[in-house]
Formats: C-alpha cells, sequence, structure tokens
C-alpha cells in the first residue's frame, strides 16, 4: 500500500512540489559524461530532487554532493536531456547525458496551470534570478529593461521607490486629464497584472489610495525572486479575464530546500553619483551673455537703463556665481544587506530571509529604505496532502523632499532658476537647506502578505487545491512644517493613512491523464474570490499651536480639515483550463473565464473571456527529426479576449459632489461632474489578442530564436473622455467606443557563441521589440480631437491611424532673415501674422508655416476650422525597444554588459523652451531677464540685426530680443524643440569572481563570491537633454524629473 | 477505479461551487458617496441640489469675472489696467475683437458650465416629483417652490446664454444613457425662448413671495419674463410683466442715501441676488477674486490701479457732476485721479493672521426694481405712450436726483438707454441692453459695421476645438467664422 502511494506522489511529484521523505544522508561522488563523443562534462548541474541542494561539475566532470540514501539526484546540463537517478544507498554514482537539444522542461504557471516551456503555446517569457540579483535597484520591474521582448520600461524618474511605466505590447489607455494636479505619469500608461506567489495584485488599484505615493512593489526584495514569467499573448492572459489584457507578471519566490541548513550572506555597498546636468552658465559669462544680448537689440534709449544686476558687478550682491542646481543635487550611498537560511526534513522545509537595503537619493532629502522579512514554508501533512505557506512583511521608508510632485522634485521649478547673481545669504542656505531639516515628513509603507495552498490528492491523476491570502498595505504620511518657515508664520501639520486589504481564495481542482501513453489531458477547474478594501484618513491643520507639538493636535476648529474614505471591491470568476498533446508534438491549450466583477454595471456584471492557443513541434516529424542542427522547431498561434477592470471601485454609480459649497449656508449636492450617469452597461475593457509565433533552436542549442508577431486591439476603454457639454458634464468616464491598436513583433535571440568545450564561454541575448500603437476608430465617425498636454504646450492630437499622445504643433522652418523672406498676403498687401493678427512678422522672427494658408499663424485655432496651423507633428511612443545582454565566462571570472535600447521616438526639450522664454521681460527686465538663469548661448547663431545685414546671412535661430515682442515663441507648440528620443544605454556591467578551491570547504563555506557592478553607464544619444530616457511618458523633458543616478557597488555573498 | 474518479470528480465540482460566492457579495455599493438611485428621496437633498444650482451659476458667472466681461466690458463701460493684457482685443480699441482673448477661452468661448446649472434643474425638476409631499419639511408649499426655482434658474441660464453666444443648444430633459448620446445642433433663439417662458408660465403658480432675496420668488419670475419679452421686443407683454413685478409692491427704491445697500444683501429693491456675503464657516460663498476688479487702494490696500478696471471715462462720459448718485457710484482712487466703481465695497479682512486675506462681501445682484421701471419705460416707449415713457424714466433719475428729462422721440429713448447705463452700470446689464435697443452702430460705428450687425457679430465665439469634439453637428457664430 505505502509503496503505491509513493509511485503514485512520484508521478504528481513534478507538478506538486511535494515533499517526500528524506532518511540518513549520504556523500556521493560521481563523474558525468556527454553521450555524444563520450567526454566528460563540467558545469553540469547536479540537485537533490525536492530539495535546494545542488552543486555542479568541475572542469573534469566531477561532483560531490550530499543526500539521503533514497533521494533522487538530477543531472541537468544545456542541450542535453536532463535525467533523474535514484541514489539507492550508492556513494558512486556516474552518468552519461544524453544529448538533447529538447529538453525544455522548464515548469513556468500558467493561469493555474503548470506547463512545460517545451509544451507552453503562449508568448512567455522566463527570467531567471540569476540575471537580475545583486543588481542595486529598489525593485525588480526596472531590471527587466532590455531584457525581456515585447515590454517597455522607460525610467521617467530615477527617484528610488517610485513606479515608472511599464507596458506590455503596447499603451492601451488614454489618461483623459494629463494637468490634474495629483497625476501620476506611471498610471498615464497601461500597466500589467502581477501575480507574486499565486496573489493576484493591481498596482494601479493599489496606488488608487496611496498615501506615500511609494511603489508597492519595491516592497518585495529582489535576492528573493527565484523567477519571473512575463506572460504577453491571449493564451496566458485570457486566464486572467477581466485584468488581463495588459500581460501578466508572474513572479516565484524562492523556495526553501532538503537538507542541513544554508546559510546566505549577501552584502554590497557603493555610491550613487550626483548627475550631469544641462549645462548652464554663470557668474562672468553669465553677466557677458546677457549684456550681449541687450547690446545687440536694444536701442540707445533702451542701453541706458540696464538693470542694476547686470552693470554692478562689484556689488556683492549681485556678483556671485551660484550655480542653484548645486543646492539640490548631490551623490549618495548606497547599500543592500541579506541573510537567508534554507533547510528541510521530510515534514517541513522552509525559507527565511532578512533584507535591509538603503539607497540614498541623489535629490537632497529623498531616499529610499526597505526592510522586509520573507518565509517560505511546506509542510507535508500527510502521503496525499501538503501544505505550503509564505509569510512576507516589509517596511519601505521613503523620503520625498521638498518638490511638488514628480516632474518638480526642488522646490526651485527648473525652468525658472534664479540668476547665479544672486547672492545666497545664509538665511537663504537656511531656508533651502534649513527646510530640509527643519521639516518633518514621514512617509511609509508597510506591507505583509499570508498566502496559503493546500494541495489534495483525490484519487490519481485528480487534485484539489485550496489557495488562500491575505496582504495588505498599510501607507503613513506624517508631516509638519513649523511657523518659522512659513512667510506668515502659520504652522501645518497633516497626517495622511491608508490601508489596502486584499483577501483571496481559489478552489482549485486540476484532473491528469494519459490515454495510450501518447494522449496527454490535463484539465483544471477554478471557482475563485477576491475582496478588496481601501480605506483612508487624512487630517490636516493649521496654526498648530505650539513647535513643539508636530501632529494635528490643538488646531483651532476653523484651521482643521479632514475626510476619511471607503472602498470595496469583490471579483467571483470562474475558470476552465484545458490542455491536449498527442506525443507532446500537437499540443492545444484552451482556457475560459468569467468574471462578475462589482465594478461593473448591474446589467452587465459578468465579463467572458475564451482563449485557445496551438502549437505544433515540426521538428519532431519524422521528415525533420533527422536534422541535426535544428535542435527545436515549433510553431504556435494563439487568440483570446482579455479585459481591464475600470480603476473606479464605484464605476457604474453616478455619485455625487456634497458638500464641496455651501449657497446661502446650504451645502450644496450636485452630480460629480466626471461620472455623473449611472452605468447599468459598464463593463470591461474589451482587448483581443492575436499572436503568432515560432521557436527555432539550432545547432544543439546554440542560437535560439523565438519570434510572435501581434494584433492586439483594445476596444470600448473605459476612459474619462470629453462628453458633449450639453449634457452637463464635459468629461465622462465610461466605455469610450474607440478602439486602439497595438501590433508589433516580439524578437528574442540567445547564442552561445563558443564551442562548449571552450574555456571561454561567452553568451549573447538579444532582444528587440517592435510596436506600432495607433487609434483604429474614433467616436462620432472618427472624428479627430485634441486634448491638452501637461503643463498645455504642444497638443495632444488624437486621429485616425495616429497614435495615443501624438502631438499637434506648428511647423518651425527657421528663421525668417531678411523682409524679403516674409510672405505677403496677396489680397491685402500685409505681411503675414501671428497669433489672430496681433504681431506681424519682422525679419528675426521665427519662420511657422501657415498651414491654412490665411496669412496668420497660431496654435490655437482659426474659429472656423478646429486644425488652423496644427499638423500631426511627433511621436512619444518608441517604435522599437530592447536590449542586448553578453555575458563572458572564464575560469573564475564572469563579465555581462547589459545595454537598453529606445528607438523611434519624438521628444521635446521644454526645459530649454522655457529657458530661452526667460529672455523676455514681461515689461520687467530686471527681474525677469536679468534675474533668471538663461541657457548657454555660446553655441546658438541667433538672429541679430548686426549679422542681418549681411543679405546671404541664414540664421541658425529666431531672434532672442529681450526688448523685442513675445509672443511665447519659444514655448513648444512649435516643432522648434522636437528632438529625437533615439537611445542606446549602457545600462550595467558586472564583473564577478567565484572561489573555489579546497579552503572553502576547510572554513565550511560553500560557495562565495565577489562582484562589481555598474549601472546606468552612458548613453548614446542625439538629443540634447541629459538622458533621453528620461523623459515622460508623453515625451516631455521638463527638467523637474528625478535623474537616474549612476550606481557603482561593490558587493559579496557567502554561503555557508 | 473509473467510476470512482467520477464519484470525487462530481463531489468536488459541487463543493467547489458551493463554497463560496454570493451574488449580494458581487453588488457592493457606494458607502462613500450618495447617488442618483438614493438621492432623490426627501425634501432636505432637494434643498441641496437647488443650492448647488445657485452655486455651480455663481461660480460660472466668477468664471475670469465672464459675467461682467459680458455685460461691462463689451460695453465700453471700463478701462482695463495693465495687467489685463490679455482683455485688450476685447475693448472699444481694438473694436471689440472677442476673438482674441488669450487665457479666457475656457470662459468667453466655452458656455459648458451653464450646462451644468441646466442639467442640474433637469434633475431637480424630473426627480422631485417622485418624491412625496410629506418628505418635504414645509410639505407642498415647499416642494412647489423647489421646483419653481429650478424652472425659473433654468430659464434664466438659457436666457443669459442666448444673449451671450446667440443660438444655444436646447435640451429639455437630463441624458441617461452615456453611449447614446445624440449630436445636437443648435436650436433657434425664439425656440429656446419660448422654453424659457413655459418655464416660466410653471414658476408663476409654484412660486410666491416668501423666499429670501438669494433664491427666486415670483416677483423674480416676473421680472425675468418682463426681459425676455422685451428681447424678443414683444414690449406689449413686457409691458404686462414689468406692471406685476411693479403693482405687486414688494419692491421699493432704496433712497440714494442708502443706494450702496442695493448690494449688500436682501435690499427692498432687489429682486433676486446671488449669495456672495462673507461666511466663516464656509470659504465658498464669498470671494476675493470677483469685485475686487474695481476696486484699488485705499479700500483695498495696496491694491494699484493696474490691477482693476477703471471707471475714469465712462463717469465722465456719461455722468453729471452734480447728481447725487455719482457720489454713491464712484470713488478717487488713491492714486489720486483714477475713477472706481463704488458699488461693491464691502471688503473684508477676515483672518486676523493674515493681513493679505481679504473678500469683497456684496451680493451679485441680478435683478433689482430700477431696472424694471426702465424697461417699462422703454416697453411704454415702443407702445407709442412717451409719457407714461417719461414717468418711469423719471421716477428713476428722481431717485439719482437729477433733474427730470422732458425730450421726446428718439431723444427720449436714447436717454432711457443712457439712463440704463448710469443706473446699471457695472451690474453685468449693459451689453444686452444695447443690443436689444439696437444701439450698437449708435455708439460704436467703427466696431459694428452693417455685415457685423448683420452677422450677428455682438455674440462671442464658441471654442471650436473644445466644443465640436463630441458633437460634430455645432456651428460657429456667422460672423466668427471668417474674422479674427
Amino acid at each position: 500500500m505505502t509503496k503505491f502511494y509513493t509511485r503514485r506522489i512520484g508521478i504528481l511529484a513534478v507538478f506538486l512540489l511535494v515533499v517526500t521523505s528524506v532518511s540518513a544522508q549520504l556523500k556521493i561522488t560521481g563523474v558525468v559524461k556527454g553521450s555524444d563523443d563520450g567526454s566528460t562534462l563540467p558545469g553540469v548541474s547536479v540537485k537533490v530532487k525536492r530539495s535546494s541542494a545542488a552543486t555542479s561539475t568541475d572542469e573534469k566532470g566531477r561532483f560531490s554532493i550530499t543526500a539521503a540514501k533514497d533521494a533522487v539526484l538530477i543531472f541537468s546540463y544545456v542541450g542535453y536531456k536532463a535525467r533523474e537517478v535514484e541514489v539507492s544507498g550508492r556513494a558512486e554514482i556516474n552518468v552519461t547525458l544524453t544529448a538533447d537539444s529538447k529538453a525544455l522542461t522548464d515548469v513556468i504557471v500558467v493561469g493555474y496551470q503548470k506547463q512545460t516551456t517545451r509544451k507552453a503555446t503562449g508568448a512567455i517569457q522566463v527570467v531567471n534570478a540569476e540575471q537580475i540579483q545583486n543588481l542595486p535597484s529598489p525593485s525588480f520591474e526596472s531590471l527587466l529593461q532590455g531584457r525581456v521582448s515585447g515590454i517597455n520600461i522607460q525610467t521617467f524618474s530615477g527617484e528610488p521607490g517610485v513606479r515608472n511605466t511599464f507596458t506590455v505590447r503596447g499603451n492601451s489607455t488614454i489618461s483623459g486629464n494629463l494637468n490634474s494636479d495629483d497625476l501620476d505619469l506611471a498610471r498615464t500608461m497601461s500597466t500589467p497584472l502581477f501575480i507574486i506567489d499565486g496573489i493576484p495584485l493591481s498596482v494601479t488599484d493599489l496606488e488608487g489610495s496611496s498615501a506615500t505615493g511609494s511603489n508597492y512593489l519595491a516592497g518585495i526584495n529582489v535576492n528573493d525572486i527565484e523567477s519571473i514569467v512575463v506572460q504577453k499573448d491571449a493564451a496566458a492572459t485570457a486566464v486572467w479575464g477581466s485584468r488581463g489584457a495588459n500581460g501578466v507578471i508572474v513572479i516565484k519566490t524562492k523556495k526553501g530546500a532538503t537538507g542541513k541548513p544554508v546559510v546566505r550572506l549577501s552584502y554590497y555597498t557603493g555610491l550613487t553619483e550626483r548627475p550631469q546636468l544641462q549645462r548652464t552658465v554663470a557668474g562672468a559669462e553669465e553677466r557677458q551673455q546677457k549684456l550681449d544680448l541687450l547690446r545687440q537689440y536694444g536701442t540707445y534709449d533702451q542701453l541706458a537703463s540696464i538693470p542694476q544686476m547686470l552693470t554692478d558687478s562689484i556689488n556683492p550682491s549681485f556678483n556671485n556665481a551660484t550655480d542653484w542646481q548645486d543646492l539640490f543635487y548631490k551623490s549618495g550611498r548606497i547599500s543592500n544587506y541579506d541573510v537567508n537560511v534554507s533547510a528541510g526534513n521530510e515534514l517541513l522545509n522552509y525559507r527565511l530571509s532578512m533584507n535591509y537595503y538603503d539607497e540614498d537619493g541623489i535629490v537632497r532629502s529623498t531616499g529610499f529604505k526597505r526592510y522586509s522579512f520573507r518565509g517560505n514554508f511546506d509542510f507535508k501533512l500527510s502521503s496525499k496532502v501538503n501544505t505550503n505557506m509564505i509569510l512576507a512583511a516589509s517596511r519601505m521608508d521613503r523620503k520625498r523632499g521638498l518638490g511638488r510632485n514628480r516632474d518638480e522634485i526642488v522646490p526651485v521649478s527648473a525652468a525658472a532658476m534664479p540668476s547665479s547673481f544672486v547672492k545666497l545669504t545664509d538665511q537663504d542656505y537656511d531656508f533651502y537647506y534649513g527646510q530640509y531639516d527643519k521639516i518633518k515628513d514621514q512617509n511609509q509603507s508597510d506591507q505583509f502578505s499570508l498566502y496559503s495552498q493546500t494541495n489534495v490528492d483525490i484519487v490519481k491523476g485528480l487534485q484539489y487545491s485550496f489557495q488562500g491570502s491575505l496582504s495588505g498595505n498599510l501607507e503613513n504620511r506624517d508631516r509638519f512644517q513649523p511657523s518659522e518657515l512659513d512667510a506668515n508664520g502659520v504652522s501645518y501639520a497633516s497626517s495622511n493613512k491608508s490601508n489596502y486589504f486584499s483577501y483571496y481564495l481559489a478552489n482549485v481542482l486540476t484532473f491528469t491523464k494519459t490515454i495510450n501513453k501518447d494522449h496527454n489531458f490535463n484539465i483544471v477547474g477554478i471557482q475563485s474570490y477576491q475582496f478588496d478594501q481601501r480605506r483612508k484618513t487624512f487630517v490636516e491643520g493649521y496654526n498648530v499651536p505650539t513647535d513643539n507639538i508636530q501632529v494635528v493636535q490643538g488646531v483651532p476648529q476653523k484651521d482643521l480639515s479632514g475626510y476619511s474614505d471607503l472602498g470595496k471591491a469583490a471579483l467571483l470568476s470562474f475558470t476552465g483550463q484545458f490542455s491536449y498533446d498527442y506525443k507532446s508534438k500537437y499540443i492545444v491549450n484552451a482556457s475560459y473565464r468569467a468574471d462578475a466583477s462589482s465594478r461593473f454595471g448591474k446589467d452587465t456584471k459578468w465579463g467572458y473571456f475564451p482563449a485557445v492557443s496551438l502549437a505544433w513541434i515540426a521538428s519532431d516529424e519524422s521528415f525533420l527529426k533527422n536534422l541535426e542542427w535544428l535542435s527545436l522547431f515549433k510553431v504556435r498561434g494563439s487568440y483570446g479576449l482579455s479585459g481591464t477592470l475600470p480603476d473606479d471601485f464605484y464605476a457604474p454609480y453616478n455619485v455625487w459632489d456634497v458638500g464641496s459649497s455651501t449657497y446661502d449656508g446650504i451645502v450644496t449636492a450636485y452630480p460629480s461632474f466626471t461620472k455623473p450617469i449611472t452605468q447599468p452597461d459598464l463593463t470591461w475593457n474589451k482587448s483581443d489578442q492575436l499572436n503568432v509565433g515560432a521557436d527555432i533552436y539550432l545547432f544543439k542549442n546554440r542560437l535560439n530564436i523565438s519570434a510572435d508577431f501581434y494584433r492586439k486591439q483594445t476596444k470600448n476603454p473605459i476612459l474619462t473622455f470629453p462628453f458633449p457639454s450639453y449634457t452637463g458634464y464635459s468629461q465622462v468616464s465610461y466605455n469610450v467606443p474607440l478602439k486602439i491598436l497595438n501590433e508589433g513583433i516580439d524578437l528574442q535571440i540567445q547564442s552561445r557563441n563558443l564551442s562548449p568545450e571552450s574555456k571561454l564561454q561567452w553568451t549573447t541575448n538579444l532582444n528587440v521589440s517592435y510596436n506600432k500603437n495607433r487609434l483604429a476608430s474614433l467616436p462620432d465617425g472618427n472624428k479627430s480631437f485634441y486634448m491638452d498636454s501637461r503643463g498645455y504646450n504642444q497638443s495632444l492630437y488624437f486621429t485616425v491611424g495616429g497614435p495615443v499622445y501624438g502631438w499637434a504643433q506648428m511647423l518651425y522652418q527657421g528663421v525668417y532673415n531678411n523682409t524679403g523672406q516674409i510672405p505677403v498676403n496677396p489680397l491685402t498687401g500685409k505681411y503675414i501674422t501671428y497669433f489672430k493678427g496681433n504681431y506681424v512678422v519682422k525679419p528675426g522672427f521665427p519662420a511657422w508655416k501657415d498651414v491654412n494658408g490665411d496669412y496668420d499663424v497660431w496654435s490655437d485655432e482659426d474659429k472656423g476650422a478646429a486644425d488652423g496651423d496644427l499638423r500631426p507633428s511627433g511621436d512619444p511612443n518608441p517604435k522599437f525597444t530592447g536590449g542586448i545582454y553578453n555575458e563572458f565566462n572564464y575560469k573564475n571570472w564572469s563579465f555581462s554588459v547589459l545595454g537598453t535600447f529606445t528607438l523611434g521616438r519624438d521628444i521635446i526639450n521644454n526645459l530649454k523652451a522655457n529657458q530661452y522664454a526667460n529672455v523676455f521681460n514681461f515689461g520687467n527686465l530686471a527681474e525677469n531677464f536679468a534675474g533668471q538663469r538663461l541657457p548657454d548661448l555660446s553655441q546658438v547663431d541667433y538672429w541679430t540685426p548686426q549679422k542681418a545685414t549681411n543679405p546671404n546671412y541664414s540664421a541658425g535661430f529666431p531672434a532672442l530680443n529681450p526688448y523685442g515682442s513675445n509672443f511665447y515663441q519659444f514655448l513648444p507648440f512649435s516643432t522648434l524643440w522636437n528632438e529625437s528620443g533615439d537611445y542606446f544605454k549602457i545600462k550595467t556591467i558586472t564583473l564577478g569572481y567565484t572561489f573555489r578551491g579546497n579552503w572553502l570547504t576547510k572554513a565550511k563555506i560553500k560557495s562565495a563570491r565577489v562582484y562589481g557592478i555598474m549601472d546606468n553607464i552612458y548613453n548614446f544619444q542625439s538629443a540634447t537633454v541629459p538622458d533621453a530616457e528620461l523623459v515622460t511618458p508623453q515625451g516631455e523633458y521638463t527638467g523637474g524629473a528625478y535623474p537616474i543616478p549612476k550606481k557603482y557597488t561593490f558587493g559579496l555573498e557567502i554561503t555557508f | 477505479m473509473k467510476r470512482n474518479t467520477k464519484k470525487y470528480l462530481l463531489i468536488s465540482l459541487l463543493a467547489l461551487t458551493g463554497l463560496v460566492g454570493c451574488k449580494k457579495e458581487i453588488n457592493l455599493e457606494p458607502e462613500n458617496a450618495t447617488y442618483d438611485q438614493v438621492f432623490w428621496v426627501s425634501g432636505p437633498n432637494v434643498e441641496k441640489a437647488t443650492a448647488g444650482a445657485y452655486s455651480l451659476l455663481r461660480d460660472a458667472f466668477r468664471a475670469d469675472r465672464s459675467y461682467f466681461i459680458f455685460g461691462d466690458l463689451a460695453a465700453n463701460n471700463f478701462k482695463l489696467g495693465g495687467d489685463y493684457w490679455n482683455y485688450t482685443a476685447l475693448v472699444k480699441d481694438q473694436n471689440f475683437n472677442f476673438n482674441y482673448a488669450p487665457y479666457l477661452e475656457g470662459s468667453v468661448y466655452d458656455w459648458s458650465r451653464f450646462y451644468k446649472i441646466i442639467n442640474q434643474c433637469h434633475l431637480i425638476i424630473e426627480n422631485i416629483k417622485n418624491i412625496p409631499d410629506s418628505k418635504f419639511t414645509g410639505g407642498r408649499a415647499q416642494k412647489n417652490r423647489l421646483e419653481g426655482e429650478a424652472r425659473f434658474l433654468r430659464a434664466y441660464t438659457y436666457f443669459y446664454i442666448s444673449r451671450v453666444w446667440g443660438d444655444v443648444i436646447l435640451t429639455t430633459e437630463s441624458f441617461k444613457d452615456p453611449l447614446n448620446i445624440p449630436a445636437l445642433p443648435r436650436t433657434e433663439e425664439a425656440k429656446t425662448l419660448d422654453f424659457c417662458l413655459k418655464d416660466l408660465t410653471a414658476a408663476t403658480s409654484l412660486l410666491d413671495y416668501s423666499q429670501p432675496k438669494t433664491h427666486a420668488s415670483k416677483g423674480s419670475v416676473l421680472s425675468l419674463t418682463a426681459n425676455i419679452y422685451a428681447w424678443k421686443h414683444d414690449y406689449v407683454k413686457t409691458q404686462l410683466y414689468c406692471d406685476s413685478v411693479i403693482t405687486s409692491n414688494r419692491y421699493q427704491l432704496e433712497t440714494v442715501a442708502d443706494y450702496n445697500k442695493i448690494w449688500a444683501g436682501n435690499s427692498k429693491e432687489s429682486i433676486v441676488e446671488l449669495n456672495m456675503l462673507y461666511d466663516a464657516v464656509s470659504s465658498t460663498e464669498s470671494s476675493g477674486g470677483f469685485f475686487n476688479v474695481f476696486l484699488s487702494d485705499p479700500f483695498i490696500k495696496d491694491r494699484g490701479t493696474n490691477s482693476i478696471w477703471n471707471a475714469t471715462d465712462i463717469a465722465d462720459e456719461l455722468f453729471a457732476d452734480t447728481e447725487t448718485r455719482y457720489d454713491h457710484t464712484f470713488a478717487t482712487a488713491s492714486d489720486g485721479n483714477t475713477i472706481l466703481l463704488t458699488k461693491y465695497l464691502n471688503v473684508n479682512y477676515y483672518d486676523p493672521n493674515d493681513a493679505t486675506k481679504y473678500v469683497v462681501s456684496n451680493n451679485l445682484v441680478l435683478e433689482r426694481l430700477a431696472d424694471i421701471y426702465l424697461l417699462r419705460a422703454e416697453a411704454r416707449f415702443k407702445n407709442n405712450n412717451q409719457a407714461g415713457a417719461l414717468t418711469d424714466l423719471n421716477f428713476v433719475r428722481q431717485r439719482a436726483q437729477l433733474a427730470d428729462f422732458s425730450g421726446a422721440g428718439e431723444d427720449l429713448f436714447n436717454e432711457i438707454l443712457d439712463e440704463r447705463r448710469r443706473e446699471l452700470l457695472g451690474e453685468g446689464y449693459t451689453a444686452y441692453d444695447i443690443i436689444r435697443m439696437g444701439k450698437l452702430q449708435y455708439l460704436f460705428p467703427d466696431a459694428y459695421s452693417n455685415q457685423r450687425i448683420a452677422q450677428k457679430g455682438y455674440y462671442w465665439p464658441l471654442n471650436m476645438r473644445t466644443l465640436a469634439k463630441q458633437n460634430p453637428l455645432l456651428t460657429q457664430n456667422e460672423w466668427w467664422k471668417g474674422h479674427f
């Protein structure tokens, strides 16, 4: 009987990760050879099954490992078929591995179903722990940059602990109002669903009530991650139904091992370097530059009254060369401490890990600290029942500095920094530095999660499993500003608390059956339920009685305000997954999910998400089987539906806005103007995706190519969208009848460039993603429309065939050098004008194209035709993104370089635009022109009357005339500041050395490694912005974003 | 074995479906807000909605001070201080070129904010009938009053925007289905005004005189009706409704000594006004950024005349130094020569901790008795009763302590216009008075060509880029199609 069960469990073990019995330990040695030429194989991985004990063979193919007498050893090596060998009490085991390229036995989880990579039918890419561990970053997402195809991660803020954009296969979101005060730009792009150890988590939901603004994912220690699986097509995402449309990222953390406790210590430390900033001129150079401008354009009379700040160069108030940037930016330190222990016996195994991560910001008074704990436990309750439990807790402490938002991280606007002449008094320094010290700003997020899964083997092939989890995110931000720092002497205190709880339950029934050896079936039925609840309490008060009280206490009633909030959402789902394969050669996967969400309208509670996918492993066919060079040729195809839930928990309800004002003493009530109409039919963002792909592995897996073509349509997305204003509402969140299309190609090439025998090993990994984002249809008969860009500079133009967030601008065509070049209206005989006739064009003016031919150019419309002189002019969505990774291993040394790139993207240098706009004095030469920083003009050939006396002169730039007309000519509503956003970045270089030798064993050290890492090293780009990556998702460089620091770290890790 | 499998499978499936998940759990209703289905249940809620409608109207007028831009700047009542560089095209010097208003596009080219009020009134009128009388603290009578107020506000708003932009888009009920909002063309003015009059007829029987001046009453309905008929040039009806306001005996002219009481709230003369008096509890009632456009130092400390619209020219041109009203209408700024309008003068420095914070605590009077007398003078003139017209005109002049006027014919009509311009200066009336009385070319011959009058170039342009976004049937006002 016992034997019967043992065998049965053995069959199921692959799927269930069941802990089996371990008895007395035994030291086993042996040699591993290859079957092809009989030579010994170095570097073969030797693992004890269902344990973390592992080693690898040395140069002569020898290994030594401790395992139980009845353990099973797994030998695996790239290009060879993995082999399991029962120890059966033997102390010496020699193994021959069969060369087999098709040994793709990595198990990945798709939905609730485990599939081997070989049999997977979807577009899936796996990133293993080794590729990202110890890289100096608070969270794992940025580390996927360049390592996975089909995703686009752009670090538009280098601030540690905040979220950046992460889109899978193109953006499918439109943000209705880019100018709302508390906009987080990361939310203007679509975001995938994260499944962390089985718990589905929507970061956008979590952020919806965030008090701290910190990235939830930064609570996870990167070094706890075992693998990250990026699932891109409908074959995988449809299983997640109403949440899967933007891709699914499955994260698995490391599990316990069997055997004696293994302790691993890891530590790294290093520097974060003060960034290279926009070059500015200061002191005498600045004075010279400004005086030059005045002299070149000013009349005799005008020059009589040059601001004192410029003329009085010996006045100590004005003879400084203050670098304002210097005040706020600095270098910092970064450190990471990891300790983990894992062990196990026949009934229990565990892994405990603790982590402390500390990154100083490169902007004064910013930074990120994380303390985290994670415990993974597996229990064997009986021969038929096993259960596991994962406990995780972390605290994030993120200092936010004095900036106003993520666009403006320092207290002085980047575009309007004061002139360098201004003397900073001690009080000024106190103000800028002192504020940092005296202001209290505690910004803390605490996370915990509990996850448990219990598997019960009912009968052979049938398993029931129960999954349950509770995760919580508790956030606090407490602030205090003493009265001395306020111009009016008013102190301020606030306390902002938010918490988010998510409960999740799932019942999973898995049935596996093989008929006649060749027909393999796997059916999974799932019922699951998730309940999310978020709460918030905010209270603030002015005039706190004394500066000793740093909380909201004793505040006069009239200076006190506060509110609380509560939101609940529920999701009930039924899912079926089916897979069948014939001889592992013809594979069919299908899934069907039904979701009922509380966030849908009452008549459309249920959403249904089918998907089907097929694969054919052609290389297994007899006619290809004999091709030596072809290791694998697999063709895949998938189609399915998935969706996105509304961010708003109560989206279908037309909530009212009560009490935001009073009239004649009566509290007012009116419909909220963003969601004013009850929507019984509100439903998910409908996405369907077609994917066709192929995996071609050549030359014994030395060259592996995967390519996927996809077409993803997002229909009727829930957006806050312009609405006919005669309804009373100008913007409404609803299923907008439009269609966004993302089409593209994901290409992934892995190669081992040198022969397996070579001592030097060189692997290359190239990922290229091509995405074309466009609007396929728009409401009201495909009527194009405009939206304001953030900061109201260029217009955003939405038109069929154009991209989301594409721009429309006036076309800058150079400079009118002389009167002869200025067009004349033949009807009136008058020169062309700008701004509705308000500025008659003169030499030195920028030449803007008169698109509508009315002899007036303006960014605003001619009132008769909406387009006026605007033309589609730029696309901030990159066409190509990706990365190239090269790794070299030689003896104990390893060296790797990661480069990332983005191509085919337009960006705008808004900072420069705003700095040039400072030339104008608005009737106040002293304050604006003299008192503000100008860009470096030494290389700019701007038009001057002097130069223009030469009839052949062709100016490189319009006149910079402080006395001239100001019609905002330097703001980016024209294409003057458009640049190419293309870049190739040398992202990470790692050099490592692994210690080997007998002394390790004597010191009872299992392994030891030291390494150095350089991160964010160099950009190749044509753009004039400091870093072409550091622009907003809509393509703007404002100068106020947090720079991406360069990091240099050195670390070591030891396993005992 | 096989049978067992099936049995287990069946049991498991049953257990599975029974375990969790009730219908109830996926029907979650907001606990942090009220919404349509639960809102329309009680009188106090309707009161809140009505207060909402008034406050939306107040917001709409305050937006960029558009109430005074439309009513006064467009009639050349004020000269702009230097801070108002972006308003310069709108005034007489630039021939009232309404098409260039940088930073003001959101208010002067966009009627959206008025449709918020209209929709709010739709909602009140549609839902109030389903609430039982007993749910109102004042029973049936209060229910009627609330409906009457909504009808007044709807009519007032439609009439107001018709006078600013010309033909509007007439909606007669709220929209319920966001996915099927019909594209709507502009409605001809006559139809809109008829709709307003229908509302007002209904409101007459719903309202009485018991409401405070900050809410609509029967008197305000009658005055508005008189104004709409005058706009339609139906002067017989105008006279009729003016009569009923006057004979109701609910309103009296304030004496000239008490002239400033008119805007201080709840005056004898006021028929209906928007509350903007300072309220220590709510910061939304009063504003520092609305009436202050007329006031500089000494009334508002350290506020220079560059920041205001001054009345220097108009005071000189229209007013006789001898009239007592002048002293209550104007004052000289600290600079010694700029003339300020002083109708809204209750500057309140309310914050003891911050000497720079103030509001101007006055009400915005939308209708008052002097207007009705002058309107009746106009109607009587048009109805060939010049003697009656003179009586009404002089009644208002007497209060101002001006000598009686005795002219006749076009002189009389022009004097009625000038008296309106004097009496109602800075109250958002004049531009519409000039249009209604057909005096644009007479006053501003350079700006208003025959073609501009014919193409109704006195209306304001619409922001097509914003408004036409979701309404392909929207058209621009004729004159502004080809002019900039």
